[in-house]
């Protein structure tokens, strides 16, 4: 009990009780381990071992257990260049965001700015949100055939409604007397866009982003599966009908971390870069 | 008469939200500001104020009646201090004073001059949040001047600023008249500050809004804050407020 007393100073008779203390690097550093490292691996050792468990319980040849996954993850990344594969898959994403990028972005400002034209497009958006993207896999193939076109087209209408959300959200959620100002002041049109609109909409257009890239990838591997000879949804289907259930789960895994990769690391920096101002004026 | 800001015949009126019902905010309200002046509108709040200046801005039209800038075209721009400084928080103080006046098509260097002026020359490249209230307004102020304005609107510039601060930025204002002598229209609640700063102050009582009195300042500038004639006009802008005050009660 003793220690939790403040001590006594014998000569000016005051007491001193340290308030805050600057913290070492080494100190900030085991923190950040703490915190935001070790839960989420964690998380996945737990995932891993509960596998294992159950593998081994039911020995089935429908569980494999993690060192035939493991063995099955480097076949597939060694002698079945899965990175290639990986890339014409991320490739057809970036294209079919981009398309679905672009076009909410022109609807979503439109109908964010006009209650009218908001009202006129929400059957549209609710019915695209709906929607499974099944459906436009299946539809495109019909369409287009085994080409680019398939899998572009079936992520724009795939993605672009939730994204319009977004952007309408992040339309409304514009300061009105940043706008007045820009209006008093005669700003460019560009520069209203590139300094006022994109910047005040950013954090909105980068969950946007995000729920997009998760969209994206559930709809890509059903066109892949569907309508096209490469691509991860198209080995995922190889591996189905020979019924490799550990080549099913790796191609799965390998794919995740990559996603993963790409939302950690790529769109954790673009949101850095992007809200930089705000943190500089904190320090 | 040479020109200015004139209001002529102008009324307009607003449907309250709640109610529905049209309330009638100005009407047949007619004011010449000449070439040059800086006009103080005091009044109660709610009774058109911001009205008039948003009309002088452009920001809304009357009903009817006519809003007219007269003045040469190069003097036509109009700068506008809120109340609230208004930077776009994600970019430099630099850029942001170099969007107004690349859109007035001003050289940069006259934001660059105008930010020394107003002490910030060496917060060119930081983000306004990083900077305190008073210096964010102060940037504020040298967007509006930046632009060579011919037309100044000040809607309560120094409202939400603390007195010290609020008395430096309004010697600012003072200096930056006499370097540019706009005109203008000023927005305040503070008495003392319109008498400081504006040659005339309009009085404004009712609904709908009319002018109760007109008090001219006879004091040339520059003006000393202290100067006690000053104290007469602005004892003399409360006497008007006051008796509209009673006048309506």
């Amino acid at each position: 009990m003793s220690s939790m007393i403040p001590k006594l100073d014998s000569r000016t008779n005051t007491t001193s009780v340290p308030v805050s203390q600057g913290s070492g690097r080494g100190q900030q550093w085991a923190g950040w381990l703490q915190r935001s490292v070790l839960p989420p691996i964690s998380f996945l050792i737990i995932i891993a071992l509960g596998w294992e468990a159950m593998a081994r319980s039911l020995h089935s040849m429908l569980i494999p257990g993690l060192s035939e996954i493991a063995l099955e993850v480097r076949r597939v990344a060694v002698t079945e260049g899965a990175f290639v594969q990986i890339g014409l898959t991320l490739e057809r994403i970036v294209l079919g965001c981009s398309l679905a990028f672009v076009v909410s972005l022109v609807v979503g400002i439109a109908a964010g700015r006009s209650r009218l034209l908001e009202a006129f497009l929400r059957p549209g958006i609710i019915l695209g949100l709906t929607i499974p993207g099944l459906v436009w896999a299946l539809l495109c193939v019909i369409w287009f055939g085994v080409s680019w076109r398939s899998p572009v087209v079936a992520l724009g209408l795939g993605v672009a409604p939730a994204l319009t959300v977004n952007v309408i959200q992040g339309v409304r959620a514009v300061d009105y007397s940043l706008i007045e100002m820009a209006h008093i002041f005669h700003l460019k049109p560009l520069d209203r866009i590139f300094h006022l609109w994109l910047p005040a909409m950013a954090p909105l257009l980068l969950s946007g982003l995000r729920l997009g890239f998760s969209l994206a990838w559930k709809v890509i591997v059903l066109v892949e599966i569907f309508g096209m000879s490469s691509g991860v949804g198209y080995q995922l289907n190889q591996e189905f009908s020979e019924q490799n259930v550990a080549g099913v789960l790796a191609w799965t895994i390998i794919f995740g971390a990559v996603m993963g990769v790409i939302e950690y690391g790529l769109l954790q920096i673009i949101e850095r870069r992007i809200t930089r101002w705000r943190r500089v004026a904190t320090v | 008469m040479s020109g200015g800001i004139i209001f002529a015949q102008v009324s307009k009126s607003f449907r309250t939200p709640r109610s529905g019902r049209l309330r009638q905010i100005l009407e047949d309200f007619s004011l010449l500001v000449a070439e040059g002046e800086l006009v103080a509108l005091v009044g109660p709040s709610g009774i058109g104020k911001t009205t008039l200046l948003h009309l002088a801005a452009g920001l809304d039209r009357p009903d009817s009646g006519e809003v007219r800038i007269e003045l040469p075209t190069d003097r036509c721009r109009v700068g506008m201090v809120f109340q609230q400084p208004r930077l776009l928080e994600w970019r430099t103080v630099e850029k942001n004073i170099s969007l107004a006046t690349d859109a007035a098509q001003v050289p940069r260097e006259a934001g660059r001059k105008m930010l020394d002026l107003v002490h910030l020359g060496a917060h060119a490249q930081a983000f306004p949040m990083s900077l305190s209230g008073g210096e964010r307004q102060r940037v504020a102020l040298a967007r509006a001047f930046a632009i060579k304005p011919g037309i100044v609107l000040m809607d309560e510039p120094f409202s939400a600023l603390d007195e010290i601060t609020g008395r430096h930025l309004r010697q600012l204002v003072q200096q930056l008249w006499l370097n540019q002598n706009p005109s203008g229209l000023l927005i305040t609640h503070n008495t003392l500050e319109a008498a400081f700063l504006a040659d005339r102050v309009v009085v404004l009582s009712g609904q709908p809004c009319r002018i109760q009195k007109v008090i001219d300042v006879p004091v040339s500038r520059p003006r000393e804050p202290d100067d006690l004639r000053l104290f007469e006009c602005h004892r003399e802008i409360v006497d008007a407020l006051l008796s509209s005050d009673e006048g309506s009660a």
